[in-house]
């Protein structure tokens, strides 16, 4: 079925970030920093002094993290004298409930492998690393069919990769690799600088290595799910990515950025970037506009267009995501799902917000912070609450950054936060709202 | 842009559907939809409706095994090449409603493997679930979440939702007791139905209150039905409900204790009963006085379960209190007074006061006729006590003739199979054997011991009393071998079930002894009789009827020896 309603459907795919056709520059409009510009720009004037860039993403799941570093990969490879991007994508090579860092880097050293041959077509085989990987990755024949003379650095990848679902498998590799934890990463290093070398011959500037989801990962072998593993691996355990050289962009949790943000620009060298909303409204609530230019051009990028959509429906679905664009495309989806014509109206819209309504529950701890929050004309939330953590995990409360003001100067690099505009449709919103009222007027 | 909330916008069910079939038509790759529907029965009917809207398009249904811990595997295990849409249920599963379940490995699984479901499966997948699993996954696996490209709530409408409420709000358990037995099945249907419909209902929207109320009633119906067991879960239920709704101190909490007390009790678990009983005793005269009627029944029931138990002492001292404050509290002629004379009697008849006994059943059948008529449950309750009276004082015909008229009336009224009208067979049979009609008895007997077994189960303390009044037609009848088996059977569940001490298992033990006895195998008789000499001493005293009457046994005995 294609019909223009049925691709912009399918072009509203909320799994997948955006392509290269459907990316839009959005971090005027974010507010904060303009990830993109800054890390290329940091990474010209870095030169050639040995120092290397290591920056830190972060945001809401679904917030567009993926989309930047798409673009970014795009970016560096598109420039005059192009870098070889390596990106890794976690969800790969891991199973986020069981990982050790180790396992991380072994998953980097493949990706890098793999990424060297396929666009620079050079063979990292013989490498002393590599070829080590290779034999080691070998335990797990018996659930790979290998044929003859396919020794290659493909197939070291989808072997590395198996290790995400054979546990065995995995904790043989992790003996048979890691004896000395120290002159593991001295001998990726080498990889590293192997790579290096083959590929400047090949017009490369250098390498830039992306890792995407890493803030996925939520239990690190024998540490306590959630935050303190994210502890664990992000900052007791920095070396093991700081030790790299190389310039590089890894994603952390949000959570873990609100709360330990002094230990990872400890660790790192630098704050971490956030990818705030992009803002529908001010912090005091007010409409902005700026964002709905922005957020059409990305729809009318995937299709939606007066044809297939209304200007007010499409402005309605805007509003109510808070900014949030896998939100936006999921509840567009859901319009386009139940509009009965050809096009999207208004009444579509409102229907696809409604089943959202009434298909949400609110404990009651989470009602008191977001009233709370509502309430509050600075707009911020104690992040050493564990209930306002979860509520930002839940996407309930959204995070802003105001960033530049017509000036061109940063005036505000301060987050704040807003309730998911939807959330304020509930009916039990309006109760906990007049339960709050009721207890300040008690005090 | 000022509007009206969205409440006016949702969608019906026709609308639902045909939404949820077109982003099954829309999609080209993997898509996730979430379909909530707590009512599992509605849920089927649904898909149905789907796959007939979708004619063309192959579909399929994914019934999860039970403890089913990874969707992806579950996924792998299959292959869905062809298959455009799959309607995945049985996901509650996987975790009950009331878990804790957001770190359950089903819900990190989910988080974990969302990546990875497109490449087991390249369709639209639809998973259906109640709503306490959708909140579930929303805030465990909040990623997951997000990637839905819909997300359905198929719930009664709000006329509907008005109406079940209204209907929750109008019950009464108190008239339970005297409906006919097709009345309680028809109850017990209405109400198990009710029940579903209001769980359809959001969670949000829904009164904890009328749900509570609803699970009382179940509770009542299936235990005015005798089907105590089927009672318990829901007696659960409301206990859990009432503290979260009222509060653990609230009348109305103490009340659902208080039923799951006697539930505890009537399915043979004693001793819950009882620490039960005297925590909501305790709690009530703080909370309510001494005095208030609640209280009342909490010390009347904490009798019984003593009597149950073999305390016969502690529940007499607690039956008299009880009925004076009841004379006073609430009158002569009230039915709880009138149960309370009644409860009273049996413990004299425990003890052996015959005499007093019956002047008090007699009392009570007289007011019982009056006050609740001739057929109520509890009037033939009375008649089946008095004529136990009768029966221990010698007055079989007497005793027959009630007996006789208590059975039909119970069948009539509470139904072949209910527990009292079983207690009412045996002890018709008992009073025939009495009365050396051995073969009325044990035809009557085989056929009350079976239905006792499937209607209590094998080790319940009625079934194990039928057991042994049917052993000991058999020794009357000359039967040894079928008497020592079964009575053998009976001492050692007893002791297992009740305890060493308890009334029923020391004349379990008599009993047995009195078949050695027969058999001419008097050492092992003689050490029975003592066993139970020593018991029945501690138990009821060295002036009690049966403890004299084991003693005359043991002497008897003892005489026959070289």
């Amino acid at each position: 079925m294609s019909t223009p309603i049925a691709k912009l459907f399918q072009a509203c795919d909320p799994m997948k970030p955006a392509t290269s056709e459907q990316y839009v520059d959005c971090s005027d409009v974010r507010g904060g920093h303009a990830f993109t510009r800054e890390f290329c720009g940091a990474l010209t004037n870095a030169g050639d002094d040995g120092s290397f860039l290591r920056f830190l993403i972060t945001g809401h799941v679904g917030g567009g993290k993926s989309s930047e570093l798409l673009h970014l990969k795009a970016q560096l490879e598109q420039m005059e004298k192009p870098y070889l991007v390596v990106m890794m994508d976690s969800k790969e090579y891991i199973d986020d409930n069981d990982v050790t860092p180790n396992d991380i880097l072994l998953a980097i050293v493949s990706e890098l492998a793999e990424t060297v041959k396929a666009k620079a077509g050079i063979n990292l085989d013989d490498s002393y690393f590599v070829k080590k990987l290779n034999e080691a990755s070998d335990l797990l024949k018996s659930t790979v069919e290998v044929s003859e003379g396919d020794v290659t650095a493909g197939l070291l990848k989808l072997k590395v990769k198996l290790l995400r679902i054979d546990e065995s498998a995995r904790r043989k590799v992790r003996g048979a690799l890691v004896q000395n934890e120290s002159s593991f990463i001295q001998q990726i290093n080498l990889v590293f600088e192997e790579a290096r070398t083959a590929i400047r011959k090949k017009n490369y500037r250098d390498i830039v290595l992306i890792l995407d989801n890493l803030e996925k990962i939520q239990r690190i072998d024998g540490v306590d799910e959630g935050t303190e593993s994210h502890r664990e691996l992000f900052i007791a355990r920095a070396q093991k990515f700081v030790g790299l050289n190389c310039n590089f962009v890894l994603t952390v949790p949000l959570t873990l950025v609100n709360t330990h943000g002094g230990q990872l620009r400890g660790a790192y060298g630098q704050p971490p970037h956030t990818l705030p909303m992009i803002k529908v409204s001010d912090r005091s609530g007010k409409r902005y506009d700026g964002g709905y230019v922005k957020l059409r051009e990305l729809l009318s990028k995937r299709g939606a267009n007066p044809e297939v959509i209304d200007n007010d429906a499409r402005d309605l679905l805007i509003e109510y995501s808070g900014g949030h664009v896998r939100d936006l495309l999921g509840t567009l989806r859901g319009a386009i799902s139940t509009a009965s014509g050809s096009k999207v109206v208004l009444a579509d819209a409102k229907a696809a917000l409604g089943q959202i309504v009434r298909s949400l529950t609110v404990s009651r701890a989470a009602w008191e912070r977001l009233v709370a929050l509502e309430e509050s004309p600075d707009r911020t939330l104690d992040l050493n609450d564990p209930v306002c953590i979860s509520i930002l995990e839940q996407l309930y409360a959204l995070e802003y950054v105001n960033g530049e003001d017509n000036q061109g100067f940063l005036q505000d690099q301060e987050a704040w936060y807003a309730i998911a505009p939807v959330l304020k449709e509930l009916r039990s919103y309006t109760t906990a709202l007049s339960a709050y009222k009721a207890d300040l007027l008690k005090q | 842009m000022p509007f009206e909330a969205f409440e006016n916008d949702v969608l019906g069910e026709e609308q639902q559907l045909a939404a949820l079939a077109q982003v099954i038509r829309y999609s080209n790759s993997f898509s996730l939809v979430f379909a909530v529907c707590n009512n599992t029965q509605y849920r089927e009917e649904l898909i149905g409706r789907l796959q007939s809207i979708l004619e063309d398009v192959p579909t399929q249904v994914l019934r999860l095994a039970e403890k089913t811990e990874n969707l992806l595997s579950a996924l792998r295990e299959d292959s869905f090449e062809s298959v455009k849409a799959l309607f995945v249920v049985g996901m509650e599963g996987w975790i009950e409603s009331g878990k804790a379940g957001e770190r359950h490995a089903f819900i990190l699984n989910l988080n974990a493997t969302r990546n990875a479901l497109p490449t087991a499966y390249s369709g639209t997948l639809v998973l259906w679930m109640p709503e306490y699993l959708a909140a579930l996954l929303h805030s465990g696996a909040p990623d997951f979440f997000s990637v839905r490209s819909g997300l359905f709530y198929f719930a009664p409408s709000r006329e509907e939702r008005e109406r079940l409420s209204a209907e929750a709000s109008k019950l009464s358990w108190g008239e339970t007791l005297s409906l006919s037995r097709v009345e309680k099945d028809e109850l017990i249907t209405r109400l198990e139905n009710l029940l579903q419909d209001i769980l359809s209902i959001p969670e949000d929207d829904r009164d904890p209150k009328a749900v509570i109320r609803l699970h009382i009633a179940l509770a009542n119906a299936y235990g005015a039905h005798g089907l105590d067991a089927d009672a318990l879960p829901h007696e659960l239920v409301a206990v859990n409900l009432s503290r979260e709704v009222y509060g653990e101190r609230h009348p109305a909490t103490f009340m659902s204790l208080s039923n799951l007390a006697v539930t505890f009790r009537a399915i043979g678990r004693t001793a819950e009963a009882l620490e039960l009983q005297e925590e909501v005793l305790t709690a009530r005269k703080e909370v309510l006085g001494e005095r208030h009627p609640d209280t009342l029944t909490s010390m009347n029931n904490l009798a019984e379960t003593y009597r149950a138990v073999g305390r016969i002492a502690d529940a007499l001292i607690l039956q008299e209190e009880v009925l004076t404050a009841r004379k006073e509290v609430l009158g002569e002629s009230h039915p709880d007074t009138l149960s309370s004379i009644n409860n009273l009697a049996g413990t004299y008849a425990a003890l052996g006061r015959n005499r007093d006994a019956l002047k008090l059943e007699e009392e009570v059948l007289t007011a019982r006729k009056k006050v609740l008529g001739d057929r109520h449950p509890d009037t033939l309750t009375s008649m089946n006590n008095l004529a136990d009276t009768y029966r221990e004082m010698g007055r079989k015909a007497d005793a027959l003739k009630l007996q006789e008229e208590v059975l039909t009336g119970s069948k009539e009224v509470r139904g072949e199979r209910h527990p009292d009208t079983l207690t009412s067979m045996n002890n018709l049979a008992m009073t025939y054997r009495e009365m050396g009609r051995n073969a009325d008895a044990l035809k009557l007997q085989i056929e009350e011991l079976a239905a006792c077994q499937e209607v209590l189960g094998e080790r319940h303390p009625d079934t194990l009393i039928s057991m042994g009044n049917l052993a000991s037609t058999y020794q009357e009848m000359g039967r040894y071998a079928d008497a020592l088996k079964l009575h053998e059977e009976v001492v050692s569940a007893s002791k297992e079930v009740l305890g060493e001490h308890h009334p029923a298992t020391l004349t379990s033990m008599n009993n047995l002894a009195n078949t050695y006895e027969d058999l001419g195998r008097i050492p092992e008789a003689i050490a029975m009789y003592e066993d139970a000499v020593a018991g029945l001493e501690d138990l009821l005293g060295g002036t009690h009827l049966h403890t004299i009457a084991g003693r005359a046994n043991l002497a008897r005995c003892r005489k026959k020896l070289p």
